[in-house]
């Protein structure tokens, strides 16, 4: 072919792929325009919720809110678990965040975040939401319309609402009741620890004489230090509630840990405290219950295990019920924790019972981002998810307690409920999972005296008694720095507060300077015993 | 807060409009063609804010209002640029903005000494500054904080002296009177014998009466209430502050619960079973979504018959 034939075929190519691409982003920007003269407004948002139900119930609130909404759209970006953390703080420090994030606090997440990267919802927490309008929360302002108050999306540090949460978690244990019945002959769940026992022990000897390895609780790193923590702080209960002066109680062990670590320091209590050496033996009765190498086991380890009925029951909370029921041929019961109660002859004596649950926070906590292009719409569409009429779509289809009061609940709902009648915990084996990180380290590195086939309370205690004491000490110094950083920060925070409210340069300044002092006042109070604690040990 | 102003806003006139749709002009221009920076447009849009707002409101509403905002927000880098750069900005107030430069520059990332120094060097300036009383208290509030938090090593002795001064100087204002609660926290939380510590307690036990505002006397009352816990003190007393406490109106929630139990706690310890009664019933009616809830429900019901 001659040279300049060759050049005339390229040329035309050439011209024929610009004049396609023209076309095309002709055509594109021709769509958009009328994507813009129709008016029609997407809202993207993120979550983190890939069990089964979830989505499929927030995609169903999306298409009713579009009903009411003809010109939005919403869609849902579900992003798995793992890279969740890393994803959001990838796209909101990019300035690709969508409208609407689920936030997870303390991964990648904190306040300086939330101030920075999102807008106060506090006006839409004060004022009623419309969605409610012809039910009895008609009127009603927003956060009062919310078992917890709207607490889980109230950010005490910031002193606004920045979140609006959908379901009140609450954690299980899940009985395969086919299994139950070919072991005990009934699908009868225990309902004291005393029973559980018993039951536990019914199991080994259906094992034994099947021939089959069933596990009583099928265990995961997560779940089981979880169940087995829990259970310590029953123990415990009656320690704390003597060491606190004069009856006062906290909420929760967050609130004292720092006085439960001088307490230590003090030698108020220690690892030989009975309490504390029953609490232990608790723990490691209950370990001996799940399959060999739980601690390193992973959450769908152990899922795996109950589904294919290998093990009689699993630990998981509200958000895993509809994955394990859709995946289990066998039908499924729930039941609380087994705490030992007073009566219990081994483990009544330290314990007062059952914890409450009446102060459990909603959770699944949905932030508008300062970059949506649509923040009225967004926040609009967090009305709807926050009314009892999506409130409760979402709690029909995801199996999840609803967040929102009054909203109707399935019968196989209602064991997540949280339960009222019950005690604020004690200690955990760590004192607390907020801060005392080389304590916890302490502890797990050591699990395994506790828990092997050969351990013991004893063995467990020998090996980190001479540990546990420099270990607090090195967290009540990480606390205190963190602490004190907090209060500096404040100081800039308190300043501009006063500021504005002296000069009267916004309307609520007062309202906000009056909450932020008596916030900032507990921090403080933390920091100056977190001092004494350690200059009293030195 | 003590003075009170009142912003009176009335409509633009053509040539205020003129400036605004000029400023926004320049918004958009910036916006796309990148030529001035997001600082530089803030202080664009503050001139176009002040000039909208009408003559009368300049002095009532302050141009450097989103930098206060920012910095109560946590935005203490953002904020402190702003204050910078409104340094040529013919309407803004030089005091307040080289306060508003000085507390932001406590909390600019990374944390320096030449920052803190600047910040203490501005904050000593007003502290001086007689003439105007209410920017003296804030800058030596918060010259104070440098010594006690922010200076290595700290000089607690200064910032105590200055805590005792605006307590003894400035009753009825509230800012001053929050020193009071912070004479409590380095006065009683420190490592000293007992008898110290009962010295010191009589001693802030006289501030009370000085204190007017309702913030800085009910942070004092609930600090002291809950120190005489902390440290087994008087059960008297520590019901007297935290009665007092709230009296003076505790708003916050979790505080306010925790000082309800308190109160009724001391009482039932103290044989005041009406008062005991009578909390643990305030508790019972507000907070039922509370983990003490039944706890509280069933030590109410173990309490002795009213007589």
């Amino acid at each position: 072919m001659r040279p300049k034939l060759r050049n005339r075929i390229g040329f035309t190519l050439l011209a024929i792929c610009f004049l396609a691409s023209l076309s095309y982003r002709v055509r594109s920007h021709m769509q958009t325009a009328e994507s813009s003269r129709s008016e029609t407004v997407t809202i993207r948002f993120a979550h983190w919720q890939l069990e089964n139900g979830a989505r499929e119930a927030f995609e169903k609130i999306a298409e009713e809110y579009t009903k009411l909404n003809p010109k939005v759209m919403v869609v849902q970006l579900p992003i798995p678990e793992e890279i969740y953390p890393n994803w959001l703080v990838t796209q909101l420090v990019g300035g690709t965040a969508p409208d609407l994030i689920e936030v997870i606090l303390d991964a990648g997440v904190n306040d300086e975040r939330i101030a920075h990267f999102f807008t106060p919802l506090t006006d839409l927490a004060d004022a009623p939401n419309p969605y409610n309008k012809g039910t009895d929360l008609d009127g009603i302002p927003l956060r009062e319309t919310f078992f917890d108050g709207m607490k889980g999306g109230y950010f005490n540090n910031l002193v606004e609402y920045y979140a609006v949460p959908v379901s009140c978690p609450t954690v299980r244990m899940f009985f395969n009741l086919e299994l139950l019945r070919k072991i005990t002959g009934s699908d009868h769940i225990p309902d004291t620890y005393a029973e559980m026992i018993r039951l536990f022990s019914r199991v080994k000897e259906y094992s034994d004489r099947e021939g089959v390895r069933i596990f009583p609780i099928a265990g995961a790193k997560s779940n089981s230090l979880q169940l087995m923590n829990r259970l310590f702080n029953g123990q415990t209960q009656t320690l704390v509630e003597n060491l606190n002066p004069v009856g006062i109680i906290n909420e929760n062990e967050v609130d004292c840990s720092v006085r439960r670590a001088s307490d230590y320091l003090a030698g108020r209590w220690s690892l030989d405290s009975a309490a504390v050496r029953s609490g232990f033996n608790l723990m490691r009765e209950i370990s001996q219950q799940m399959q060999p190498g739980f601690l390193r086991a992973e959450r769908e380890d152990a899922t795996l295990l109950f589904i294919r009925g290998q093990a009689l029951i699993i630990t998981s909370g509200s958000w895993d019920a509809t994955s394990i029921r859709q995946q289990a041929t066998f039908p499924v019961g729930l039941a609380p924790l087994p705490f030992p109660t007073p009566q219990d002859s081994t483990y009544g004596k330290y314990t007062k019972g059952a914890p409450s649950e009446a102060g459990n926070k909603a959770a699944a906590i949905f932030a508008l981002t300062r970059n949506s292009a649509h923040p009225e719409v967004a926040r609009d569409f967090l009305l709807f998810l926050a009314s009892r009429s999506g409130n409760q779509i979402w709690t029909d289809i995801s199996g999840w307690p609803p967040a929102i009061i009054g909203t109707k609940v399935r019968k196989d709902i209602a064991p997540f409920l949280p339960i009222s009648e019950g005690y604020v915990l004690g200690l955990q084996p760590n004192i607390s999972w907020m801060g005392f990180l080389d304590l916890t380290s302490c502890c797990t590195t050591h699990y395994h005296l506790l828990f092997g086939s050969n351990g013991s309370a004893e063995a467990f205690v020998q090996a980190v008694k001479p540990l546990y004491g420099d270990a607090i000490v090195s967290d009540l110094r990480r606390i205190l720095r963190s602490n004190q950083e907090i209060v500096k920060r404040n100081d800039t925070q308190f300043a501009a507060l006063t500021w504005i409210a002296r000069n009267h340069l916004t309307a609520d300044a007062d309202r906000k300077l009056d909450q932020f002092l008596q916030s900032a006042t507990l921090t403080d109070r933390r920091l100056y015993q977190t001092r004494l604690a350690l200059a009293a040990k030195q | 807060m003590n003075e009170v102003r009142t912003a009176s806003f009335t409509g633009p006139n053509i040539f205020q409009v003129r400036l605004y749709l000029f400023a926004r002009g320049r918004f958009i221009a910036g916006w796309f063609f990148g030529l001035i920076g997001e600082h530089s447009l803030r202080v664009v849009l503050l001139v176009a804010t002040s000039c909208l707002a009408g003559a009368e409101n300049v002095q009532t509403v302050s141009p450097l209002r989103p930098a206060w905002q920012d910095a109560a927000h946590f935005l203490a880098t953002d904020a402190n640029k702003s204050f910078t750069q409104a340094r040529s900005h013919p309407e803004v107030n030089v005091g307040e903005r080289e306060l508003g430069e000085a507390i932001t520059l406590l909390n600019v990332q990374p944390r320096t000494a030449g920052n803190i120094l600047r910040a203490r060097e501005i904050l000593g300036k007003y502290a001086a500054e007689a003439s105007a009383e209410e920017t003296s208290i804030f800058a030596r509030y918060f010259l104070a904080r440098v010594y006690e938090a922010f200076e290595e090593p700290a000089q607690p002795e200064k910032a105590l002296a200055i805590y005792k001064e605006l307590v003894d100087r400035y009753s009825g204002d509230s800012l001053a009177e929050h020193s009071a609660s912070r004479l409590v926290f380095i006065e009683l939380y420190d490592d000293i014998s007992s008898k110290e510590r009962d010295r010191r307690f009589a001693e802030l036990e006289e501030l009370a009466p000085k204190l007017k505002s309702t913030m800085g006397r009910r942070d004092y009352h609930l600090n002291m209430g809950n120190a005489y816990i902390d440290f087994g003190g008087s059960p008297v007393k520590a019901i007297a502050h935290l009665l007092a406490a709230e009296t003076d109106g505790i708003t916050n929630r979790d505080v306010e619960a925790a000082t309800w139990i308190a109160i009724a706690e001391l009482g039932r310890g103290e044989g005041e079973i009406d008062l005991a009664r009578a909390y643990y019933r305030k508790f019972l009616a507000k907070y039922e979504r509370d983990n003490r809830h039944y706890t509280i429900q069933q030590r109410l019901e173990a309490l002795p018959l009213a007589k």
